[in-house]
């Protein structure tokens, strides 16, 4: 599963006690993750200030949402910074805020994942293998939060055509994935 | 693989099929919400599905790792702390004044749940009473004094200065001397309701708390029961932190509960003040 680092847990506790300095320990370690995810969905360096500044003060007023038996820090506040960034994307495209996934679900998913923080630079030269159409609307759905029948009328392609792009994307990249671990084991 | 099929007709396949083939998105985030439904409930009947779809979402996330770290402009660390210590500064200065009340007159003896705000509005008179009536009552006095001194030391248990409690106080629909108190703990996503002294009810009838946000909007927090004592408790999972609520009630209701509240309130508390 995964494991939560003890330096982590007690910044949250000293986070949960009010103590600003915590939040600025958590900031130092995690912005750069953060900002780099917020500017990668916005492309626009002030609304991704504005979206990591959100989600620093997500983290301060909402620590105690986060669940340490669930999902590490670092998932929980880059799922956070994502969900913020595509607010800010959807609102300056006049698009509905929310995507339709909750958070809290959608960060217990990832978190109950078998892929290891170790496993990073392998999942990504996998990724680079699949067709670029594949990349575009696994990216299309993962950064801007779009759903299946946004990503077909933007692209304007049929949505079946768009379904099975994700479908099949996430299934080769399982396979390719599969087969690597288990060469890695051999 | 690459028709054109909606992959959500079930028309050829089974539904751990149909499942297999929404994964994906669902892990995704690509799905409506309607089909997010669909898959929560067919997870239900195909729970081997578990592994695939954690997979997935490891998948999924990994994402996020196509975005390189940057780091941010140096001042956006200190614009940050300045937020936080404004906004920590307006919550020490906010913690002291109660919130203004609307006064409308309660109409007695109605069954009609009276108007929230009104409700507010009586709560700080009903507060009053309630203290007098404690006061005045040898009889139920040593009673009370017990659940106090219970109280107390359930407050001791818990430790803190972190510690908020809001005591609920019987309104004129309900029985003299109900007691009932929240307790939790500041940023704590949940609370336990206590409460004593409240009537025994007919089978299909149950207890159900509310919290009253600020627009006088009733929210369920839970159903309870008590034991033939009076006494009840609920460990109430709170939808935001408490001081985003007004006020708690207590109403009775038919077994199950109910989405917004059909009788007056027998016990009120005050939250946005504590």
């Amino acid at each position: 599963m995964f494991e939560t680092p003890p330096e982590d847990v007690r910044l949250i506790e000293r986070l949960l006690r009010r103590d600003q300095t915590a939040l600025a320990e958590l900031y130092d370690r995690y912005s750069n993750q953060v900002y780099g995810l917020t500017v990668y969905i916005l492309r626009d360096a002030a609304l991704a200030e504005e979206a990591t500044q959100d989600t620093f003060m997500k983290l301060w007023n909402s620590a105690a949402n986060w669940d340490m038996s669930r999902a590490r820090l670092g998932t929980w506040l880059l799922t956070l910074a994502r969900y913020s960034a595509i607010d800010r994307l959807r609102r300056e495209k006049r698009q509905t805020p929310a995507v339709a996934l909750d958070i809290e679900t959608m960060v217990a998913l990832i978190d109950q994942a078998n892929i290891h923080d170790a496993d990073a630079a392998l999942v990504q030269s996998l990724i680079a293998q699949l067709p670029p159409d594949q990349i575009q609307a696994l990216e299309m759905a993962f950064f801007q939060g779009m759903s299946h029948s946004e990503i077909a009328a933007q692209l304007d392609e049929p949505l079946g055509t768009i379904k099975s792009r994700i479908r099949s994307g996430l299934q080769t990249l399982r396979g390719l994935w599969l087969r690597a671990v288990q060469e890695q084991n051999r | 693989m690459n028709d054109n099929t909606p992959s959500t007709s079930p028309s050829q396949s089974s539904p751990c099929d149909e499942l297999r083939d929404l994964l994906p998105a669902y892990a995704l985030g690509a799905l409506d919400a309607a089909e997010i439904a669909r898959v929560q409930q067919l997870l239900k009947e195909c729970p081997e599905a578990q592994t695939e779809l954690a997979d997935y979402a490891g998948l999924s996330g990994a994402l996020a790792g196509r975005a390189q770290p940057a780091a941010p402009p140096l001042a956006l660390r200190d614009k940050l702390m300045a937020q936080v210590s404004a906004q920590e500064a307006r919550l020490a200065q906010t913690v002291a004044p109660a919130p203004p009340l609307s006064a409308v007159p309660a109409k007695t003896g109605s069954r009609a749940w009276i108007g929230w705000a009104a409700a507010a509005a009586a709560l700080v008179l009903l507060v009053l009473t309630n203290a007098y009536w404690v006061n005045q009552s040898n009889t139920a006095r040593s009673e009370v004094e017990l659940l106090r001194a219970a109280q107390e030391e359930v407050f001791a248990l818990t430790s803190a200065e972190n510690l908020r409690h809001s005591t609920l106080a019987s309104t004129e629909s309900g029985s003299d001397n109900v007691l009932a108190n929240l307790l939790w703990e500041d940023n704590a996503q949940t609370a336990l309701l206590t409460t004593a002294n409240l009537p025994a009810l007919p089978a299909n009838q149950t207890y159900q708390l509310w919290l009253i946000g600020e627009d006088g909007q009733p929210v369920s927090a839970g159903i309870f029961r008590i034991d033939e004592n009076g006494i009840g408790s609920l460990i109430v999972n709170l939808p935001d932190a408490p001081q985003a609520f007004q006020a708690i009630a207590i109403s009775q209701e038919p077994a199950g509960g109910s989405e917004q509240p059909t009788t007056s309130p027998l016990a009120l508390g005050e939250l946005s003040a504590t």
